[in-house]
């Protein structure tokens, strides 16, 4: 967060369309902490943490040309790059050492739950504690895990119909623990 | 449209975390298009989560800018950006039923699905058309433009509507109590496997082909019925490997049906060395 010269949103995608690599540095500079967040909350790994979102970076720069801001704000399109990149390592990862889907549930939720969060999270996963157990679970399992919601009903073997009521309910109340903290 | 319900329902929360289907997001951008209060809200919402990711923020080591922006390989030529912005248009999507490629179960149940995902569409676009009407009344400017997706929605009905009745005649033969379902199984060391329903009162038969070899170039499957021993020629099977029932030609009498393969548009007798499938009519 080095720079205080702030681009406007408009000048970013400009730059980034017309294939300006010094753009990526002021996404990095004003970003990185962000993704890397994300990153490690998903992979939880350093290191494998820090491979994710290069590849993410990677990705955002060749996939920039074809960025379309109609489809949403240059953040969130950043952000879901990034966080399917980190999904994606932790689902070869599970391929790869034959974690079953019943492991791999465990190890989000356990590594997730409120106990063992550090007592400094601010933002995101500071809200996700406050919400109710079952419903923050849903939550973690789709937004860091990855999860489909009917794959989250067949491991954790709830309804359907359950986890998208539960998973409606946790972003509403989500919103409105957001939305009483102010984000900015 | 109430768009009232429509935030409400809790998908566009899901969209802006990146959890819907693709089918899901396209829905949520076309309609993102249509109605700004839907376009607003989820700005909204990017700005809440974006604000709460932001807070989250985790420093990262000192080594690791240099490392990735000295790194980042050079665009390749589909990378970079459209001379021309595309406006995407909604796009509507015939929704067919799925083919099964292998291991047909007993009870398949594949024309009543594709009647109801074909009125589910007339219905889907029955809604699109009268919000599309209201839609034209309201905003001048995108008249035109709304006039030109109305035309569109009303050749797609109509070719569903046309769908929907090739389907429900084919049912009817289907459904037929004196329809036969005859299955023809493969006759060499490869897998080939057709379904035949012929009903003897109407005479109708249908073809459903469930697991064919590829056809070699200039040649073409074709389907006969053996009566008393002689082989009647029964039609040409499509060449494209078209979706659901292909009608062929009428049979009052069959012992067996068969399919072997021929030259392009057919032989007036069965090339027996190239027998694929054959299966026997009971009773």
């Amino acid at each position: 967060m080095a720079r205080d010269t702030r681009k406007s949103e408009d000048e970013i995608v400009g730059m980034l369309r017309a294939g300006d690599k010094g753009i990526m540095e002021y996404l990095y500079d004003h970003y990185s902490g962000a993704l890397y967040g994300v990153c490690l909350k998903v992979v939880q790994d350093e290191s494998a943490a820090q491979d994710v979102l290069q590849d993410g970076f990677i990705k955002i720069w060749k996939k920039g040309g074809q960025y379309d801001p109609s489809k949403g704000k240059l953040f969130t399109w950043m952000l879901n790059i990034v966080r399917n990149t980190a999904i994606d390592y932790l689902r070869s990862k599970a391929v790869k050492y034959e974690i079953s889907g019943n492991e791999r549930v465990g190890h989000v939720i356990e590594s997730n739950s409120s106990e063992t969060m550090s007592t400094d999270a601010i933002g995101l996963r500071k809200q996700m504690a406050q919400l109710r157990k079952e419903e923050r679970e849903i939550l973690e399992l789709s937004y860091f895990g990855g999860y489909t919601h009917d794959e989250i009903s067949k491991e954790l073997n709830i309804p359907l119909g359950t986890v998208k009521t539960r998973a409606r309910k946790a972003l509403n109340d989500l919103r409105k623990l957001i939305g009483t903290t102010g984000g900015h | 449209m109430d768009t009232k319900d429509y935030i409400g329902s809790g998908i566009l929360e899901d969209f802006v975390l990146g959890m819907v289907s693709e089918q899901e997001k396209k829905e949520v951008q076309c309609l993102s298009k249509i109605y700004p209060e839907i376009a607003s809200y989820i700005a909204e919402i990017e700005d809440e989560m974006a604000g709460a990711v932001l807070a989250d923020a985790v420093e990262t080591p000192k080594s690791l800018k240099a490392k990735i922006l000295d790194n980042l390989p050079d665009r390749d030529a589909e990378d970079e950006a459209p001379v021309m912005p595309v406006r995407e248009e909604p796009k509507l999507e015939v929704v067919r039923d799925e083919k099964t490629s292998s291991e047909p179960t007993e009870k398949r149940s594949v024309f009543p699905y594709s009647i109801a995902a074909s009125l589910v569409i007339i219905v889907g676009l029955g809604a699109m058309y009268i919000t599309t009407l209201t839609k034209s009344n309201s905003q001048g400017e995108q008249i035109i433009d709304l006039q030109t997706q109305v035309g569109l929605v009303e050749q797609q009905l109509e070719s569903t509507q046309s769908q929907v009745a090739a389907l429900s005649n084919d049912l009817d033969i289907v459904t037929a109590p004196s329809t036969k379902r005859i299955e023809l199984n493969s006759v060499g060391d490869f897998e080939a496997q057709v379904l035949v329903y012929w009903n003897p009162e109407s005479q109708d038969v249908l073809l459903e082909s469930i697991n064919m070899p590829a056809v070699p170039e200039g040649s073409q499957y074709q389907l006969w019925t053996l009566v008393d021993g002689n082989p009647v020629d029964q039609g040409m099977l499509p060449l494209d490997d078209a979706e659901g029932l292909a009608k062929m030609k009428s049979a009052n009498l069959a012992d067996a049906f068969a399919i072997t393969l021929e030259p392009a548009g057919g032989s007036e007798s069965p090339t027996l060395e190239q027998l694929i499938v054959l299966g026997a009519v009971e009773g």
